[in-house]
């Protein structure tokens, strides 16, 4: 067989492999010599470059390995994202990882390998080298949850997220073993052709569902959810933040890709599963949310109902759901890591803020930290004119002309119970008086990611049309 | 090999592989779980051979035999709180748990009588450990390279969860 090596087609992925192991060396040699890690910066520089990529070469399309990888303007725009929420994850973590007195550089480490492993899941469709892609990602996700290793709580999110994913990799393997089994092949792209034509053999459609149950874990979709709330309240903000938005994303890209690439139109099988599936995940996910305290769980149980509007997309691919969804990953992105900011940033050395008691009246010492918190969670909401709004807006037009008019009912209605406790948390912040006066300390980094973010989620919801156009025009090629 | 005792093995091997593993799921002492996976692992390595995965078959044994189970049953002997628990979680309800079992099983069955089984021809059986070098070089050179990089996040996700942490100030 033709050796195919194309080294344009894994450009984002040397890049990082690169930076990983650069920040491996940099980090030992700094720590023998007992200065403060500089991996942090060296992690900034790789995902500017990793987002710099596809900007530079946007349009510019190659496969290699033999049809392996496939550079499409879908893996470019992902690659893109991943980037982003790289480099806003950095932006945040130090200030948390220092009030907790764990301010190590294989946090950064671990993020660069997770990110290598989401550009890879979002650059094939060869299920063997996606399960290698999600497992590198999955390692060092779990690390990262149990970052703080000496708190109970941050090691039982670390290992409830990594039991549970583990199930989710066998279940999704053992799906891929029925799919081979059924037509021969590991390769979405040759599935297809095998299934076409003729009916889909059951033990096709029963490998795909575990499949499916595979990626449902990883996107925190009910009824395969439990592990989330647990793990996200453990887990240090900064990874917590990573989870909800980059696996999330890179699972449902992964998602996307495969199923849509496999088989399309959907099997009843299938559409009644995703469309089951949508329906539990926003009920319960918003539903949950109502009653939490905790505002990690709080997010939690929001970013499950998040993945259930995004299913919608999935099944409306048709009429331009998955377009709908690449820019819901991207509002939701900087809307999500947002909130998230604001906790960390209103937090004190060595006690971070998780209780939504903590926040009371904390509007007052911190004006603009408030003001952020209000424009992410009205987006997390969908409240004009933030980019949430226009998020929600494609989602459920591409579902009502794809027919499915009761889960858009369902999705409007939820996103109402939503908006009681995302404005229960600003009541929080504004409506009482503060508890202490003491103001949390500044952080420039925070600062920035803020405003940042602040800037992208008022930005996309008032000129949406223009990423709309770049979303629809990465997935012209693949629906 | 005859059909016969191609057929024999399979069902000995089977049958000792689910009933293993069945101990080792029911059983409510770590020890014994742990050597009843013996069984398990070692059948399952035997199955492999059946189907003439020589390579498979040989990794199996090496790493999955000799290396994880001696793990983990050196785990279990240096951690003695684990040594007598009970390995049940009240918490789960064997009600529900019973239903997914029989709706999984109910696909599985449907899977299995409902497919037309792709079956190999009788073509001679040849050895696969220098094909299957082959295909790693060359067409599943990338999966190959990559999967290195997943060995070494592993490295280092586990060297920081195991290390000693030096108490600064």
């Amino acid at each position: 067989m033709k050796l195919d090596i194309n080294y344009f087609v894994i450009l984002p992925q040397i890049v990082l492999t690169f930076f990983f192991l650069l920040q491996l060396v940099v980090d030992a040699y700094s720590r023998s010599t007992g200065r403060k890690s500089y991996v942090g910066y060296l992690a900034l520089v790789g995902y500017a470059l990793l987002a710099a990529i596809p900007v530079v070469v946007w349009g510019v399309t190659d496969t290699g390995f033999n049809g392996m990888v496939l550079f499409d303007k879908f893996a470019q725009f992902m690659d893109f994202l991943f980037g982003i929420v790289g480099i806003l994850i950095v932006l945040i973590a130090p200030r948390y990882l220092d009030d907790v007195g764990r301010d190590r550089g294989e946090f950064y480490i671990l993020l660069t390998a997770s990110l290598l492993g989401m550009s890879i899941m979002v650059s094939t469709t060869n299920l063997i080298l996606f399960l290698i892609a999600l497992e590198i990602m999955s390692l060092a996700v779990y690390v990262m949850a149990g970052f703080e290793k000496e708190k109970g709580r941050s090691v039982e999110a670390a290992f409830k997220y990594f039991i549970m994913g583990g199930v989710a990799s066998a279940v999704f393997l053992f799906g891929v073993a029925l799919v081979y089994a059924g037509t021969g092949s590991v390769d979405a792209s040759l599935i297809a052709k095998k299934v076409a034509g003729c009916k889909v053999l059951p033990v096709v459609l029963g490998g795909l569902t575990l499949v499916l149950a595979g990626f449902f874990f990883k996107i925190a979709a009910v009824p395969f959810h439990m592990w989330t709330p647990d793990s996200y309240e453990g887990a240090p903000t900064p990874a917590t933040a990573f989870m909800a938005v980059g696996v999330k994303a890179a699972a449902f890209a992964g998602l996307m890709r495969i199923l849509i690439v496999s088989v399309k139109p959907y099997p009843l099988v299938i559409e009644a599963i995703l469309w089951t599936v949508a329906f539990l995940t926003m009920l319960i996910g918003n539903f949950m949310a109502v009653i939490q305290d905790n505002l990690k769980r709080l997010l939690a149980y929001s970013s499950i109902a998040h993945a259930g509007y995004m299913l919608l997309g999935l099944l409306a691919y048709k009429n331009g759901g998955l377009s709908a969804v690449l820019f819901y990953l991207l509002v939701y992105a900087f809307a999500d890591i947002g909130a998230f900011a604001v906790l960390i940033a209103l937090g004190k050395d060595g006690e971070p803020v998780e209780y939504i008691d903590q926040i009371k009246g904390k509007a007052s010492i911190h004006p603009l930290l408030g003001a952020a918190m209000i424009i992410f969670l009205f987006s997390l909401a969908g409240v004009p004119p933030t980019a949430g709004f226009f998020g929600k807006l494609f989602l459920f037009k591409s579902a009502i002309s794809a027919g499915y008019i009761w889960l858009a009912v369902l999705g409007i209605l939820t996103s109402v119970v939503s908006l009681y406790y995302y404005l229960r948390v600003l009541v929080y912040m504004y409506m009482y008086e503060p508890s202490d006066v003491v103001p949390a300390r500044q952080s420039v980094s925070v600062g920035i990611g803020l405003a940042v973010m602040s800037f992208f989620v008022l930005y996309l919801g008032t000129v949406p049309a223009k990423f709309i156009d770049i979303a629809i025009d990465a997935l012209k090629k693949l629906v | 090999m005859n059909g016969f005792w191609v057929n024999f093995f399979f069902i000995l091997l089977s049958l000792t592989a689910i009933l293993s593993a069945l101990y080792v799921v029911l059983t409510n002492n770590l020890v014994r779980a742990a050597f009843a996976l013996f069984f398990t692992l070692f059948s399952v390595a035997g199955l492999y051979a059946i189907l003439s995965a020589d390579f498979i078959a040989v990794v199996q044994v090496m790493i999955y035999v000799g290396g994880i189970l001696v793990l983990i049953i050196f785990g279990i002997l240096l951690t003695r709180t684990v040594f007598d628990m009970s390995l049940y979680d009240k918490k789960m309800s064997k009600f529900w748990a019973g239903v997914i079992v029989v709706i999984m099983a109910l696909i599985f069955l449907k899977v299995i009588f409902g497919t037309d089984w792709l079956v190999r021809s009788g073509t001679t059986i040849q050895p696969v450990t220098a094909r299957l070098g082959n295909i790693f070089l060359s067409r599943y050179l990338l999966p190959f390279e990559v999967a290195s990089v997943l060995l070494l996040v592993a490295i280092v996700g586990a060297l920081f969860i195991a290390r000693r942490e030096v108490k600064k100030r």
